[in-house]
């Protein structure tokens, strides 16, 4: 009688170890595994410095231009033409895109319906994306980003293996776009029927679009410059 | 007595097990949370974003730097500022469209299919469509385009390629076939990719049967933005907001 207890309750215990031991393993296979945990932790020290780095670089920019900004100031005051170009120079740099904006407008957030599937759906249908944007620069948008990458003239949007390129960067899903302009007929151009979300939504993709009042869109995030194209002077 | 001693080991075996899971759990949640078959990746992704981010803020500081240095010479010589700030608004009109630019290039013309329709093919496969030259515009950046336009019409940050119809609008401008597509950048580079397996889209839009033609140039004029943008809603946004 005692041995038959003692005996249950050994199988007892190897049952429920036996059980956490799968548990672990399928864990260990859904979730990576030991091996990406260290990686992960490797990649997560190495982005925080590089956090720390970017910050203080932006910091210093913000010096650097306040000082020019300073001396332009100054410069308008004493002189009329100055302060034309001055403005002129501000505009120019505005439709380049290489000011931080503010303004109204609407936040575009794009995900998968289904996420995790082996196929993503944005890989097959990431032309998608350029048309998201072809709609809301038909709309009036005045500044758009993507995933806080600023749109400039020369901004792609491309399948660059298992992951979308914009700016040169790379990018999954989610995708968000800010874009600022009338809030209204931002949203109202995507919402069209049988406009761009229907058709997003047909594939697979979810649509939700925010109106905002007040959106940050920060500059091009690189320097801008041009090998090739040179001004035509006359 | 010999009882007691090893329900007591039994319990103390079975806090000390509790405490380490709950701790690893803990450890394992602060540090980088549940890590997922898909998180390498992504934060692979974000390291190499922040790194190019990095060398661009890097070179923007240098820019910033010899701006500085310039500001300062102009405002000890006579005149001041002005020559210096010329100078900006120039580079400045150049990088925002605003300029009209020649350099070396690649043109492509696009053309409706020259294949007389039968009854059982789709008109509308036979036609250059906006999501066409879209997608050949956005390849063309991919291959390092700096300025592209299309008959003519600069391609500015928020320019619209849309179907009105049987003619396309561009910066709120009608066009119809065929489409001259020009770009400028190191031609054997943006032929390359055109033409190449690394777009393949214009090889594409030929089995269809549109007429593609590309063509490799040594100098390429783009005109400038001639339309306005009247910024109504964005403003730029100061230090301190």
């Amino acid at each position: 009688m005692r041995t038959i207890k003692g005996q249950m309750s050994i199988g007892l215990v190897c049952l429920a170890l036996g059980l956490m031991l799968t548990m672990q393993f399928r864990n260990v296979q859904n979730y990576g595994g030991i091996l990406s945990v260290q990686r992960a932790q490797e990649l997560a020290s190495e982005l925080k410095s590089a956090r720390a780095q970017r910050d203080s670089l932006q910091q210093r920019i913000k010096e650097y231009e306040k000082r020019i900004l300073e001396y332009e100031e100054a410069a308008a005051e004493v002189s009329v033409v100055a302060e034309g170009m001055r403005k002129d120079l501000e505009r120019a740099r505005l439709l380049a895109g290489l000011t931080d904006v503010r303004g109204p407008g609407v936040v575009v957030t794009l995900s998968e319906v289904q996420s995790g599937q082996e196929f993503n759906v944005f890989y097959i249908h990431y032309d998608k994306l350029l048309k998201v944007l072809n709609e809301l620069n038909a709309a009036g948008a005045e500044a758009v980003s993507i995933n806080e990458q600023r749109v400039i003239a020369t901004t792609e949007i491309r399948l660059a293996g298992s992951h979308i390129n914009i700016n040169y960067q790379r990018f999954a899903p989610p995708f968000v776009f800010k874009a600022i302009g009338d809030p209204q007929t931002l949203e109202a151009a995507l919402k069209l029927k049988g406009g761009i979300a229907e058709e997003l939504e047909y594939y697979g993709i979810s649509v939700s679009i925010k109106k905002e009042q007040d959106i940050f869109i920060p500059r091009y995030s690189k320097v801008l410059e041009f090998k090739h194209a040179e001004p035509v002077t006359d | 007595m010999n009882r007691l001693y090893k329900n007591t080991m039994v319990l103390i075996a079975a806090l000390f097990l509790g405490l380490t899971f709950t701790i690893q759990f803990k450890s394992s949640q602060e540090q980088v949370g549940i890590v997922t078959s898909e998180t390498v990746p992504q934060l692979e992704n974000e390291l190499h974003n922040l790194s190019s981010e990095i060398e661009g803020l890097m070179q923007q500081l240098t820019d910033l730097r010899t701006r500085v240095r310039e500001y300062e010479r102009a405002m000890d010589a006579q005149g001041g500022l002005n020559e210096v700030l010329e100078q900006q608004l120039a580079q400045a009109k150049v990088l925002a469209g605003l300029a009209e630019v020649k350099g070396p290039g690649i043109e492509i013309v696009l053309d409706d299919s020259s294949w007389e329709l039968t009854g059982d093919n789709d008109p509308n496969l036979l036609l250059v469509h906006d999501e066409d030259i879209l997608t050949v515009v956005s390849e063309l950046k991919a291959a390092g385009a700096e300025a592209i336009s299309i008959n003519g019409q600069r391609i500015m940050f928020n320019t619209e390629i849309r179907c009105g119809g049987p003619t396309i609008n561009i910066n709120s401008v009608r066009y119809a076939p065929p489409y001259t597509i020009a770009a400028i950048g190191e031609p054997s580079i943006l032929y390359g990719y055109m033409s190449g397996q690394e777009s393949g889209y214009l090889d594409l839009l030929e089995y269809y049967g549109l007429q593609v033609s590309i063509e490799q140039k040594d100098e390429i004029v783009i005109p400038a933005f001639t339309g306005s943008v009247n910024f109504k809603y964005v403003r730029t946004s100061k230090e301190g907001e």
